[in-house]
């Protein structure tokens, strides 16, 4: 098989990662930050390990990186922590499902409100449209850094550095560039960002973070065990153990890791090579007359989408899966993107590389294509 | 040997500063507390002659240090 679903989840994952997930399992099941005995804090290190080698690769201190269960769990403990009553909140017309539901259930439970930002080609305009959307009542701007249908890359530094000059919190979804995108949250102009584990990080699934800037008050999604002031009643307020709640995936954390450690090691040379990939990809498709595009493929990251002028995408994921090879078709999740695509009616086959794909597996996808357009036009 | 455990809010804290301790040379061991009126709670144990450059570190370190500090032998 040749496996270009790597926006959706990363594979193979390094030895390094299947090491330390199978070397946790097998050697400590203790629950970190519970009890005192050896084996329990040795678990405990390894999570600690973990926060910290988070908090170096991201610029931030290891007590507000907040382990979560994947993104989306990350961007819900963001979002629902952060606003409250009467809050404006304002994304991308590119943002995934797990940014628009969450808010979509807050406004209808009419807490907050909320506007979507016409996301352009041209990074200054894309701009202009965020600032056209904010309020004096606007609390939060959260966007994607890529989507996850067409791969563009936003401006989010402008975007930050906007927000910074009105005061307004800014929220960064890093599902799709994680791994290859460089971050230091105490340089750049974002006060959170939400990661998985299991995609450019290159981790198990089942891992993911919500990791600040700095201590802000947010409210627990979760309360429950913490491993400490267990007589009080009440969720101590403090970070990450408060926003934790609950026995934590230690083999999956000691997993993520080791993800980090090899992406920040080979982050360089995984961009090239996916950048290489993407590129050789799209001379070929350009080719073929039956598929068209979808977005800016030169501001993107190594994730492309295309459409057939009359049949689904399903269809030619099917196809391609018939060839041994694995994309997705549909619509990955993101209704707002698709809207604004105007892709609705077919959703689109995306092909994501990864840093293991080769040359001759990108050109074997193109010919999988070129045949379907032969077969049905 | 005596000891002092310096409560701190969590596990992660307590780690935190078992790093800035190591840095100034300081050895010590993370250990849950005891006598805490709050229940499970967290210590960074030291010996006793360095607990009070210790707890100076641990303040400019910026990590809290939480109610009592505990002697123990």
């Amino acid at each position: 098989m040749i496996y270009l679903d790597n926006a959706a989840s990363s594979h193979p994952k390094p030895a390094s990662v299947l090491r330390a997930v199978a070397r946790q399992i097998e050697g400590n099941g203790a629950n970190p930050g519970r009890s005192g005995h050896n084996l329990a804090m040795k678990a405990s290190q390894t999570v600690f390990s973990a926060r910290k080698t988070l908090a170096k690769s991201f610029g931030t201190d290891p007590e507000i990186v907040i382990f979560t269960a994947n993104t989306t769990d990350a961007i819900n403990r963001a979002l629902k922590g952060i606003l409250k009553q009467g809050d404006h909140v304002v994304i991308s017309d590119l943002e995934h499902n797990s940014v628009l539901r969450p808010l979509v259930a807050l406004k209808e439970r009419g807490i907050i409100t909320f506007d979507v930002a016409k996301t352009e080609r041209d990074d200054g305009k894309t701009l202009s449209n965020f600032s056209k959307c904010i309020r004096s009542e606007t609390k939060l701007v959260f966007c994607t850094h890529a989507s996850n249908v067409t791969g563009q890359i936003l401006p989010i530094h402008d975007i930050g550095d906007l927000c910074r000059k009105m005061g307004i919190l800014f929220g960064v979804d890093g599902a799709q560039t994680a791994g290859t995108e460089s971050y230091d949250l105490q340089k750049d102009p974002i006060d959170l960002i939400c990661v998985p584990g299991h995609k450019g990080l290159l981790g198990p699934q089942g891992t993911g973070a919500l990791i600040l800037s700095s201590a802000f008050r947010i409210t627990p999604l979760f309360e429950g065990g913490t491993g400490s002031d267990s007589l009080s009643e009440h969720q101590p307020l403090t970070y990450p153990e408060g926003y934790e709640s609950g026995t934590l995936n230690t083999p999956g954390i000691a997993g993520m890791e080791q993800g980090v450690l090899y992406t920040d090691r080979h982050k360089d040379e995984i961009r090239a090579r996916e950048a290489t990939l993407k590129a050789i990809f799209l001379e070929e498709l350009k080719k073929l007359s039956a598929f068209r595009i979808l977005g800016d493929t030169k501001n993107s990251v190594a994730t492309v989408s295309l459409v057939h002028p009359r049949d689904h995408s399903e269809k030619i994921a099917e196809w391609l899966n018939r060839c041994g090879i694995c994309t997705r078709g549909g619509y990955h999740c993101s209704a707002l993107a698709h809207r604004a695509l105007n892709t609705v009616e077919s959703g689109a086959v995306r092909i994501s590389f990864g840093y293991r794909n080769t040359v001759k597996e990108a050109v074997e996808c193109v010919k999988c294509l070129k045949k379907y357009q032969k077969y049905f036009g | 040997m005596k000891t002092k455990c310096i409560g701190v809010r969590s596990v992660t804290y307590a780690q935190k500063a078992q790093d800035v301790l190591n840095r100034y040379g300081i050895k010590s061991s993370v250990t849950k507390r005891s006598g805490a009126t709050t229940g499970c709670g967290w210590c960074v144990r030291v010996a006793y002659t360095q607990s009070e450059t210790a707890y100076a570190l641990l303040k400019n370190s910026g990590v809290k240090v939480t109610g009592e500090t505990y002697d123990l032998s």
